[in-house]
């Protein structure tokens, strides 16, 4: 299980030295061309990577005649689960593609090649994701107990009720 | 024939004003048009609309002089997309005939991406099937093409029709598929009306117009 799933369609190189810095600050991730055993069902495997990943990074570039493959994918388990962070990173001037209009992304300016930032921006967002999840968490557990709250006084209200009648 | 509400001279045509034809953003729909599939054709024909696509189909030229086969070939030409569900490609009635026409029409859209002669103007399509079918054993040309599977609910098919046109670099900006279910319902009231006026004769133009009545906001 990785935190972080990389998408780079024709952009492996940038891939890789983006998961090399990651991995410097402790972030696990997962990449087809060092993770992707041959002989393994190609979708099946992505699909597995990406749903147990906290945050799929998706490399966008400028031409864009085609969706790569991992496009629908990486939609499909954002709408699937909320926790899911999607980021694309946006390179060489690239327009993110509608889907991923709005949500953040990173921009990595044509030839600075300046991985550690955007490493450290992932990691941002991922932190930011986590402390999301944290927060609904803890909503949900405040809403389930408000409403037991709110159950045990009607409970207690019941009898009252009755003998009004 | 009862008259329609649209006035003669407000009427909207298929291929002309709001509802002109870019081909970038057609997207042809080969599926049974029948009472049994009409809750799924419903599901996809919605789902493309709330994608910023133009839905397309074997009835939007309704019942012209032209044989069916060319107006399917020219709706499919025009579009860059098509979705094509072969679930009701099996043995029925009491003559166990499967029906043919979907398959058919899949192998003008094939041919439609091979003649494409710039690789951003290629013909792209999803194959829809139901979950178990034998679809390889009948068409093994099929192999490789990884046709989606869905269960036969409306729920599967806005996910996979989304989940794909939402992708396309055409698309708008997309509502949730849970909005597009919500709002699934008003689509479908919006059709009975058509239906009643209309009959089995509603016109495609009409049945569009009703999709962009009821598209769910963004969120």
């Amino acid at each position: 299980m990785s935190d972080v799933f990389l998408s780079y369609s024709r952009y492996r190189q940038p891939a890789e030295a983006i998961a090399k810095e990651l991995q410097a600050l402790g972030i696990t991730t997962w990449l087809e061309s060092k993770d992707l055993a041959p002989g393994k069902q190609w979708e099946e495997e992505i699909r597995k990577a990406m749903s147990e990943a906290r945050l799929v990074a998706i490399l966008v570039g400028r031409r864009s005649e085609d969706a790569p493959p991992e496009y629908p994918l990486a939609l499909e388990h954002s709408w699937s689960d909320d926790d899911k962070v999607l980021v694309p990173i946006l390179m060489d001037d690239a327009e993110p593609p509608s889907f991923l209009r709005h949500v953040e992304a990173i921009r990595v300016e044509p030839r600075r090649q300046d991985w550690n930032r955007v490493a450290k921006e992932i990691a941002k967002l991922l932190h930011r994701g986590s402390a999301i999840k944290r927060s609904r968490a803890a909503i949900k557990e405040q809403s389930e107990r408000l409403s037991l709250i709110e159950r045990g006084a009607n409970a207690l209200r019941e009898p009252d009720d009755k003998s009004a009648e | 024939m009862a008259m329609s509400s649209q006035t003669r001279k407000s009427r909207e045509h298929f291929g002309a004003g709001n509802l002109a034809i870019n081909p970038a953003t057609s997207v042809f729909i080969n599926c049974p048009f029948d009472e049994e599939f009409a809750p799924l054709f419903d599901a996809i024909v919605f789902s493309a609309t709330c994608c910023g696509f133009l839905p397309r189909s074997a009835l939007e030229s309704g019942t012209v002089a032209e044989s069916r086969m060319e107006r399917i070939a020219r709706a499919v030409f025009s579009s860059k997309y098509s979705i094509h569900d072969l679930s009701r490609c099996k043995g029925e009635g009491n003559e166990n005939l499967a029906r043919f026409n979907m398959p058919l029409e899949l192998g003008i859209a094939m041919g439609r991406r091979l003649a494409a002669p710039r690789k951003k103007d290629r013909h792209d399509w999803l194959l829809l099937v139901r979950e178990g079918h034998q679809y390889a054993k009948f068409v093994s040309d099929l192999a490789g093409y990884d046709p989606k599977k869905h269960d036969g609910t409306a729920e599967a098919l806005v996910r996979l029709v989304m989940v794909w046109l939402a992708t396309r670099p055409e698309a708008t900006a997309v509502p949730t598929p849970r909005r597009v279910l919500a709002a699934l319902p008003q689509f479908r009231e919006e059709k009975a009306k058509l239906t009643e006026e209309w009959g089995d004769e509603v016109p495609w133009a009409d049945l569009v117009l009703a999709t962009r009545k009821v598209v769910p906001p963004l969120g």
